[in-house]
């Protein structure tokens, strides 16, 4: 594997794995990371690029704005302690009543891509490609001490993808210590 | 005798379109701004509470039209949204590069959240317990 910080001058290989984080930081408009990530998913989509998605980075996407409703109702930062599962089932029909496009946004925004012609997959593509993701995964948390969510990011891309594409700084341990495979792992900076 | 006499002049704003002039109450109390057609107002005020005639003025109501801006065929935001989503992004150039319905798809979610600029967006998309 190679660990690259991802410059727009870089060739991006398809297909191309996306964290979770990269499209959350494409629909919030005031992070740091904003211009990266819509200057880098501009490029994905100028080229036609194949892109794959995981219900996992769904699933990431979804806690990741219900949190972001819940702040905005409670007027909190989302820093600040307290937001866990009970909190969601609490707040949970005050998030949809009022920010249900929130929500939703990630994955109307993948299906907006495809419909316009960008090739996006879903993967695990195969049962034998699953099997691999899960051998693969126990690997990298004792190897990299990556969380089971992170190593299963990088044994989907390490699987089904040439490049996965992250603004998670957990994989930096990567740079100094590439596991093997082929991937390339491009990091993004703001 | 001569008496020195204060002349007050119109306040000059733009008259839209279709729109009758209107008495507008001032109210004493709210902040200064800072522009002209503030200080005329206060000085305004002040003649009055001076005791000095004050002529009945009316002006246009400001019309404040709302900035409406077409990103793209059916997606029109405000222009402060504008700036923030799509001011640092150099459109025109996806534009050229996408097709008009990729180009679409590309603007209508980028930004569709306000968010804050200091997340973590690997914390905000962990999993909670």
């Amino acid at each position: 594997m190679q660990y690259v910080d991802w410059t727009p001058q870089l060739a991006i290989d398809p297909p191309v794995y996306l964290d979770a984080n990269v499209l959350v930081g494409t629909i919030i408009r005031t992070h740091r990371l904003y211009p990266t990530c819509v200057r880098l998913t501009a490029t994905l989509l100028a080229g036609k690029s194949s892109v794959l998605i995981s219900p996992v980075s769904l699933d990431e996407c979804l806690w990741a704005t219900a949190k972001l409703a819940y702040c905005q109702l409670t007027h909190q930062h989302p820093y600040t302690k307290g937001w866990n599962k009970k909190t969601y089932l609490k707040w949970c029909e005050k998030i949809f009543a009022s920010y249900e496009g929130w929500i939703t946004a990630v994955g109307s925004m993948i299906k907006d891509w495809s419909n316009a012609g960008v090739p996006i997959e879903v993967i695990p593509k195969t049962d034998a490609l699953w099997e691999h993701v899960v051998d693969l995964t126990p690997k990298y948390m004792q190897q990299l001490k990556l969380t089971p969510a992170d190593a299963i990011h990088l044994a989907l891309a390490q699987t089904h993808a040439r490049t996965f594409i992250t603004a998670d700084s957990d994989f930096e341990v990567l740079r100094k210590n590439p596991a093997a495979g082929e991937l390339v792992i491009l990091h993004l900076v703001a | 005798m001569s008496t020195d006499t204060a002349t007050i002049e119109r306040i000059q704003l733009p008259k839209p379109r279709d729109v009758e002039e209107i008495s507008v109450p001032f109210q004493p109390g709210i902040e200064d701004t800072g522009s002209l057609a503030w200080r005329q107002i206060k000085d305004i005020f002040s003649l009055r509470e001076s005791g000095f005639p004050q002529p009945v003025q009316t002006v246009a109501e400001p019309l404040e039209l709302p900035v409406q801006i077409v990103v793209a065929p059916g997606i029109v935001v405000g222009g402060e949204e504008y700036q923030q989503r799509y001011g640092g992004i150099d459109l025109e150039q996806y534009r050229q590069q996408m097709s008009p319905e990729l180009f679409k798809a590309f603007v209508r979610y980028i930004g569709c959240i306000p968010g804050m600029p200091d997340l973590d967006l690997s914390d905000i998309v962990t999993t909670p317990e």
